[in-house]
């Protein structure tokens, strides 16, 4: 789409600078500052906030590329195949990312899971912005589709019409901003509220991935599953799991 | 610990800048690209850390603050660079320089395979006949061993090389390329 934003020139070194990467600067600092707003709301001491959200982004971002190069390595077969060909996956900073942020939290001093609860609706709309920044650049591209709004992408060397699948996740993530934006919402005992939004985006990914038709990600049990739907059916297990076995207590905390 | 964390922006900083410059050169390029993102992160621990202590201790915490924003402030173009040349850096360390689609979106002018602009070229481009040895690079199609471009002369079966060089076979691309984000 747009993949090159512009190119930076020093003493006569120029480098291009990328769309995905300024979008994912900006979704950074937008769910941090969204992050730390609502932490404040929540009465979390703001300066242990920020350590504990810068790391959880450097465990995030260990986990997402972690996860593409174990993705690519296994799809190839070969390491250096997937060392040279680097990427980020987003379930790989989800998982990485909260688990350094409870990590960081309990290090300093913050307890983890209101602080977890406390980084919605900031991580839907960080990960909306990033997915502008996917359709810019061009990667994560949609199924073959002869809808009116089918994109086509520069580097496609099909030349296919696809659907804009970021722009599809984009929305519903957008949405999921809007339905985490009350503090009250889904806050029946710590943790529950990351727990809800962790199981509403699987069901979403669940959901959209078929309209992606990614088989470099890795398809598995014959073409089937994706990746990332196997992943998404997990967490539906693990955190649908521990959301029904904290609801008598989310119940009693209510009363 | 506000003044480490000062310093440790300048670093990230200085860190971004070699970065840039030493896109070409397998592995230092990385380390420092991708290294000036980590040391900015630890910087915005440190000064987080510092506000809380400051918080704690009832004492003014405008040094912490300060930090964390120059943290911040370095921590932007360190992801940037580490999104552009630390990632095209990454690829070419591993001694595998092939021009995949979804890389062509970090190769910018002057660098092989730049298209210019926004137009992508396909990943295995037709050899022309200014390809051959001797003839003149013409703009964003490096000569087969000019100096400075990452991949030229340790890969010799990278598309567009001399004919006395004739690339090796591979794999072909994969059905659709794996992009930055998933």
């Amino acid at each position: 789409m747009y993949p090159l934003l512009t190119t930076l020139e020093w003493r006569g070194v120029v480098r291009p600078i990328g769309s995905y990467g300024v979008l994912l600067a900006l979704a950074l600092l937008v769910g941090a500052w969204v992050g730390l707003r609502s932490s404040q709301r929540a009465g979390l001491e703001s300066g242990a906030m920020i350590a504990a959200l810068a790391g959880a982004v450097g465990s995030g971002f260990a986990g997402a590329f972690g996860l593409s190069i174990a993705v690519a390595w296994l799809r190839s077969g070969s390491l250096q195949a997937a060392l040279a060909n680097p990427g980020i996956v987003f379930y790989g900073g989800l998982i990485s990312g909260t688990l350094g942020l409870a990590a960081c939290a309990r290090g300093f001093g913050l307890p983890p899971l209101p602080t977890l609860d406390s980084m919605l609706p900031a991580v839907p709309l960080a990960h909306a912005i990033g997915r502008i920044g996917c359709l810019l650049g061009g990667c994560c591209y949609g199924a073959h589709t002869e809808l009116p709004w089918a994109v086509h992408l520069a580097a496609d060397p099909s030349g296919l019409a696809r659907h804009p699948w970021p722009l599809y996740e984009a929305a519903c993530l957008v949405l999921l901003s809007a339905l985490f934006w009350s503090p009250r919402r889904f806050s029946g005992v710590p943790g529950q509220r990351a727990a809800s939004y962790v199981l509403l985006y699987a069901l979403v990914r669940f959901a959209l991935e078929p309209l992606r038709a990614d088989a470099v990600r890795g398809m598995h049990f014959d073409g089937v599953w994706s990746t990332s739907q196997l992943i998404s059916l997990a967490l539906l297990c693990l955190v649908g799991g521990a959301l029904i076995v904290q609801q008598p207590r989310a119940k009693l905390s209510n009363r | 610990m506000a003044i480490l964390s000062i310093l440790l922006s300048v670093l990230a900083a200085v860190c971004t800048l070699i970065g840039f410059l030493t896109t070409p050169i397998p592995v230092v390029g990385a380390v420092f690209s991708f290294g000036a993102a980590g040391v900015a992160l630890g910087g915005i621990m440190l000064g987080g850390k510092a506000v809380s202590k400051a918080k704690r201790e009832g004492s003014s915490h405008d040094v912490a603050r300060i930090a964390v924003v120059l943290n911040v402030l370095a921590f932007v173009p360190a992801l940037l660079v580490a999104f552009t040349c630390g990632a095209c850096n990454a690829f070419v360390s591993t001694g595998n320089f092939q021009l995949q689609r979804d890389f062509q979106i970090n190769v910018g002018p002057g660098m092989p395979g730049d298209a210019g602009g926004n137009a992508l070229p396909p990943p295995a481009r037709a050899r022309d006949p200014e390809d051959r040895p001797g003839a003149p690079a013409g703009p964003g199609k490096p000569g087969p061993n000019q100096p400075g471009q990452p991949g030229q002369q340790d890969q010799p079966d990278q598309p567009g090389g001399d004919k006395a060089n004739p690339p090796s076979p591979r794999l072909p691309p994969p059905p659709l390329p794996a992009g930055p984000g998933n």
